[in-house]
């Protein structure tokens, strides 16, 4: 019984959802066109199927480099706030996580993932 | 001009197996087809004639080689015109290491009439879908087409088979392109190098008119691009066949839509050259054709300068170009009767006199124009912006001019002093003052000021113009009178102008580059060929030359400095 | 907090009883510097080499350093018993026997990762930190250690997409399986308020009972993920595939001993109330996992897939006789993993030799008359295979044998016949593999390049089958003892 509300605002959820989508399909206009769902490049055929290719590996480096210390920083702000309490200990404790992950980006240095200047020809 | 006696002389004693012909309008070297490249190479590099203009072929329905072909080329330097003819049955050379343009005039030539280029590097139509079978400008093909398609309309889907009254027309048609077709010419025209194509396609507020380019391109950068024409072609050569010279007018206002006086006058010159009666047409209508043409001119640069802008960014100009241009061309309509497709000229004169008041409402607006452009210039000439997107892209050099045969603004931003109101004075550019401004880098931004600076020049004329012609009477004659009406009919339309047996090629300076007209005649009322040498046509082949290895950013500062008119590049 | 406090009650001096973890962690990080600061060459690799088996010596060495046999450290968390120590030392060997094949074969096939070193060693460490806990903390933490070095090893391929699809899948659904672990520890600490496996086990009473229940199966179906249970394997055959072949032969051998050793830890605690939930789950997997593990090796045309799947069948011999809840049952499990790893390993390694040839292509129809053109390894490798397949005297014999009889003391006979079955289903596989070896005439002629370390670790291991199949009782001792101890301990709660 205490878990009361969450079992309403999911059946709710369900609910609204499935009523919504099936009223559209009920009710809504059923018109088959060939190229309804056609790509519009400016008006004449694609010549390329998909402009889904590949991208150069760096963003993706970089992304997930971000990820990594966007959540080191936040692993952070729970020890800022309780920095007082903890004394050197704290200090030692966080310089050692810190320096961890410092060397992780010294190895991110290293193998060149941060190397943004490529030649326009290598591309 | 032509080319002289001299240099003709010269030619044949350098190349011994040509033969010259020169007559008063058209200085003529034939050629056989087997010694063409060698004779063009010679003409181009010993004598100088490196400016490329045109090059087409006449099917001339002989028994044996039947097609005559013409290359027209033009030395800056001296300031002379030759035309270089073959006669061939089904095959040429082709003159692409020559001349880039002359790559795309041979596509043409093989999409209109069927003509093999031996050398090509990729010959495809030019302005028909890839699977067309049929060779339009050939005289055996009929004006109306081939009609084997049954295309129902409207009508016929709601009211069936009983169609009566007006509606009983014939229902077959010429075929029309399916997607697959134009799927096919899209995949035939580019090989795909690099990561994707994309279309910049006919249907794109940013091109200028209805192209349609495909650009390779990895991630942003363009690897190579090409263009597919013929979005807009109307077979206006093969309509010139069959009209009176007269009434062929009315065409060239819609080819250059934007600058439809100047493409007026240059045809009409052209027909008053073949007939010979350029001494005849009274002086106030050459200067009223040449104010005209000079207001139309400012007209045209400021819809370049409005969408160009516009294009990059800068939407105020746009505002205050359309304002000023809502002023000319109410000027326009007040003297001839029509905002965009006007047709005020006549062969031997124009329509109608000026009304009053005309030259009093142009005197304001030349009196405050050019404080406007002043204004304008203040907002872009030295904007950093505007700056840095213009200053080193597109750079053209001279050599590029003549090998890619650049006319127009184009051609003086580069610093080659080609203009054809100062090179083949015509109607009354001869009797009035002005500067030709030439680039010197031949960016988009030397280009840009070019265009500018020319605005002003053309007021200048303007002024000169309407000086001159307060100064004549109401009474003065607008119109040439002929000396012999029964061998020559001048009248305000046109009707019985029998021209005589000749060929010649003039060409008018509009905004957008040299208006050429090839007229072939073979007597009657009729012209035999025309062929338009378009300015916007062979100032566009240069584009994917200066597309290479630029970002898609730049795809429309390029092609808005070139300024490209769809009109008179399909015809 | 008072630095002092901290200080005493982080029990630093304890850490001598780690010096075997502690050398190989010290190894990775002298080798990540080493990583960091020099520029690749051809000495660069052999130093990293001779560095990492230095470092695993010295790890060997620091075994002597505290003699105990059986005492909690760290306030319970950590554990230094005699099945910890073996497990230990037989993972740092398998490592010493791999590294060699990894220096050849990455430069043969031109895909020279140096973080292959030190990712290694991070493994290891992860290995030697699970292999000696009850922690459920512990035990999670080293079970990502372990799971995240191999989702990396499996992928260092280079310009191989197989390579990467294969590590992908092992990514995703080794996440899952840490899911699975995460959830089922929930329930255990929900169940009993502790963290620590042994008194969990032994926390059971009516008000807690399905909590403990759930939590405990979900534990086991965790690490059943991870050791390549059917229905869980399907990430298995790809990811051992797509791995390069010694990275495979570290992951099937050490690694499946690593994620064995807490079920086996986990096995004696098991009492009479939770007995037949455990039972039932764990004799029907083993079972589903035996039979089908071997169907599907049977049609295989792969050999490497081939002994992915067979190792998904040895899961399930392992698996099957912790169905019983008795001492004979656990001492059988123990020596048929040791055992295995070693026979594992040994057939990935033989294979990892042959793909360094260009044209070998790891199909069966190319394996026809191996012998002509190799002897040593083609005898190596149908060693291997008879001890996979479990035929006298190879040790393989010993450890089938003994999980029947750890089966059939406590009654479990349908499972011994499962077994059996399973066994003669594998015949048709291992058999056919020797008789194409030796009797076939020759598919395709090339001459495997020799390297010195390679042979040695090869033959070692064919010395190590033969041998303790010859002389089963080395091993057995110890590990007898070491399970009547575990027994007695867990009855002493």
């Amino acid at each position: 019984m205490a878990y009361i509300g969450l079992l309403s605002l999911l059946a709710v959820m369900l609910g609204l959802s499935v009523i919504l989508i099936s009223l559209n399909w009920l009710l809504g206009p059923k018109k088959k066109e060939p190229y309804k769902t056609y790509p519009y490049e400016c008006g004449v055929p694609l010549y390329d199927d998909t402009a889904q290719t590949t991208f150069h590996q760096g963003y993706y480096i970089l992304g997930l480099l971000l990820l990594l210390f966007d959540i080191e920083v936040a692993y952070l702000f729970p020890w800022a706030v309780v920095y007082n309490f903890l004394g050197v200990f704290g200090f030692i404790e966080v310089f050692l996580f810190l320096v961890i992950l410092t060397l992780g980006l010294v190895y991110a240095w290293k193998k060149e993932a941060l190397d943004w200047q490529f030649d326009l020809e290598s591309l | 001009m032509q080319a002289s006696e001299k240099t003709l002389n010269e030619i044949k004693l350098r190349i011994p197996y040509v033969e010259v012909k020169k007559d008063k309008l058209i200085s003529i070297v034939y050629v056989q087809k087997e010694l063409l490249i060698n004779t063009l190479k010679t003409i181009k590099e010993d004598f100088g004639f490196k400016l490329f203009i045109d090059h087409s072929v006449i099917d001339t329905l002989e028994a044996q080689n039947r097609f005559e072909a013409f290359y027209i080329l033009y030395n800056v330097d001296t300031k002379e015109r030759i035309v270089v003819k073959t006669k061939t049955e089904h095959s040429l050379p082709s003159i692409e290491r020559l001349w880039f343009a002359g790559k795309w005039a041979e596509r043409e030539a093989y999409d209109m009439f069927g003509i093999h280029y031996e050398g090509h590097e990729h010959l495809v139509r030019a302005f028909m879908w890839d699977t067309y079978s049929y060779f339009p400008l050939r005289k055996d093909f009929p004006l109306q087409g081939y009609e084997n398609v049954e295309l129902p309309s409207l009508n016929e889907t709601v009211f069936g088979d009983n169609l009566t009254g007006t509606m009983n027309y014939r229902r077959t048609h010429t075929y029309v392109p399916t997607l697959k077709d134009l799927e096919y010419t899209e995949k035939n025209r580019i090989k795909k190098k690099a990561q994707v194509v994309l279309n910049w396609g006919p249907l794109h507020p940013g091109t200028h008119g209805t192209m349609w380019f495909l650009f390779d391109l990895e991630g942003e950068r363009v690897v190579q691009t090409d263009v597919i024409l013929g979005q807009l072609h109307r077979g206006v050569e093969k309509l010139a066949e069959h009209e009176p010279y007269q009434q062929f007018l009315v065409y060239t206002d819609r080819m250059d839509y934007i600058s439809a006086l100047c493409s007026n006058q240059a045809w009409t010159v052209a027909v008053e050259r073949l007939l010979g009666i350029e001494d005849i047409v009274p002086l106030k209508a050459k200067y009223i054709r040449t104010m005209m043409s000079e207001l139309q001119r400012i007209n045209s640069h400021l819809l370049w300068l409005g969408t160009y802008a516009l294009d990059l960014g800068a939407l105020t100009i746009f505002l205050y170009a359309f304002k000023e241009r809502e002023k000319i061309m109410d000027i326009i309509e007040g003297i001839t009767g029509a905002r965009l497709t006007i047709s005020y000229t006549r062969i031997g004169g124009v329509r109608m006199d000026l009304p009053e008041g005309a030259l009093e409402v142009i005197e304001s607006f030349i009196k405050f124009f050019p404080k406007e452009l002043k204004d304008w210039e203040k907002i872009l000439s030295r904007n950093r912006i505007w700056l840095k997107r213009n200053k080193d892209v597109g750079v053209l050099t001279k050599e590029d001019i003549f090998f890619y045969g650049l006319t127009g603004a184009v051609a003086r931003g580069s610093g080659v002093f080609y203009d054809i109101r100062k090179l083949e004075p015509y109607d009354a550019y001869g009797m009035v003052d002005f500067d030709v401004p030439l680039g010197e880098n031949g960016d988009c931004y030397d280009r840009y000021l070019v265009r500018v600076e020319e605005m002003r020049q053309s007021v200048r004329i303007i002024e000169q113009c309407v000086q001159k012609l307060k100064t004549m009477s109401k009474n003065e004659p607008f119109m040439a009178e002929s000396q012999d009406p029964k061998k020559l009919r001048l009248t305000l339309d046109g009707i019985g102008l029998k021209v005589p047996a000749g060929e010649v090629y003039s060409s008018g300076e509009n905004p957008r580059g040299e208006l050429g007209f090839y007229i072939n005649s073979k007597g009657g009322l009729k012209p035999y060929r025309v062929k338009i040498r378009p300015g916007s046509f062979y100032n566009l082949c240069v584009y994917p030359h200066l597309m290479e290895n630029r970002y898609v950013a730049d795809a429309v500062t390029i092609l808005a400095s070139l300024d490209p008119v769809v009109g008179e590049i399909d015809r | 907090m008072d630095i002092r406090l901290l200080l005493g009650s982080t029990n630093l001096y304890e850490f001598k009883y780690l010096m075997p973890e502690l050398s190989v962690f010290f190894g990775a990080f002298v080798l990540f510097l080493l990583d960091i600061v020099m520029k690749s060459s051809e000495t660069k690799k052999r130093i990293f080499l001779w560095i990492s088996i230095i470092f695993l010596a010295v790890s060997i060495f620091s075994f002597s350093y505290s003699r105990v046999y059986f005492k909690d450290v760290f306030s319970g968390t950590y554990t230094i018993d005699t099945l910890g120590m073996f497990s230990k030392i037989f993972e740092i060997v398998l490592t010493l026997l791999v590294l060699p094949f990894l220096h050849t074969y990455m430069n043969r096939k031109n895909t020279f990762y140096y973080e292959v070193y030190y990712i290694t060693f991070l493994s290891l460490l992860g290995m030697m930190t699970l292999s000696s806990s009850y922690n459920l903390i512990v035990i999670y933490v080293s079970l990502e250690m372990v799971s995240i070095s191999f989702y990396i090893m499996t992928a260092l391929f280079r310009g191989s997409f197989i390579s990467k699809e294969g590590a992908y899948k092992y990514l995703i659904i080794g996440g899952i399986s840490i899911i699975i672990a995460l959830y089922g520890a929930a329930f255990m600490y929900a169940a009993s308020k502790s963290l620590d496996i042994r008194a969990i086990m032994s926390s059971y009473n009516n008000t807690n009972a399905v909590y403990l229940i759930v939590g405990m199966i979900l534990f086991l179906l965790a690490f059943a993920i991870k050791i390549g249970i059917i229905p869980f394997h399907f990430w298995l055959p790809d990811a051992y595939t797509a791995a390069p072949t010694p990275i495979t032969g570290f992951m099937a051998s050490a690694g499946k001993l690593a994620f064995f050793i807490p079920l086996l830890r986990l096995m004696p605690y098991v009492n009479q109330h939770l007995y037949s939930s455990w039972m039932i789950s764990v004799s029907i997997l083993a079972a589903v996992t035996m039979i089908i593990g071997n169907a599907l090796a049977l049609v295989q045309s792969d050999i490497k897939r081939l002994l992915a799947y067979s190792s998904i069948a040895h899961s399930g011999y392992i698996l099957s006789v912790l169905s019983s809840n008795s001492s004979m049952g656990l001492k059988a499990a123990i020596y048929f993993v040791f055992v295995y790893s070693i026979m594992g390993l040994g057939a990935f390694l033989v294979l990892s030799v042959l793909e360094q040839s260009e044209v070998w292509d790891n199909q069966i129809k190319n394996i026809g008359g191996l012998y002509r053109n190799t002897g040593f390894l083609s005898i190596s490798f149908a060693m291997f295979l008879f001890a996979l397949l479990g035929i006298p005297p190879t040790v393989g014999f010993v450890g089938k044998a003994l999980v029947f009889l750890g089966l059939a003391i406590k009654d479990i006979y349908w499972l011994g016949f499962v077994l059996i079955l399973a066994t003669a289903i594998s015949t048709g596989y291992y058999v056919r593999l020797v008789v194409l070896m030796f009797m076939k005439d020759v598919e395709i002629h090339f001459r495997p390049k020799y390297d010195i370390l390679e042979n040695v670790s090869i033959g070692l291991l064919v010395m190590f089958t033969f041998l303790l199949g010859m002389f089963p009782f080395v091993l057995w001792n110890g590990i007898s003892n070491i399970s009547e101890f575990l027994f007695k301990i867990a009855n002493l709660r």
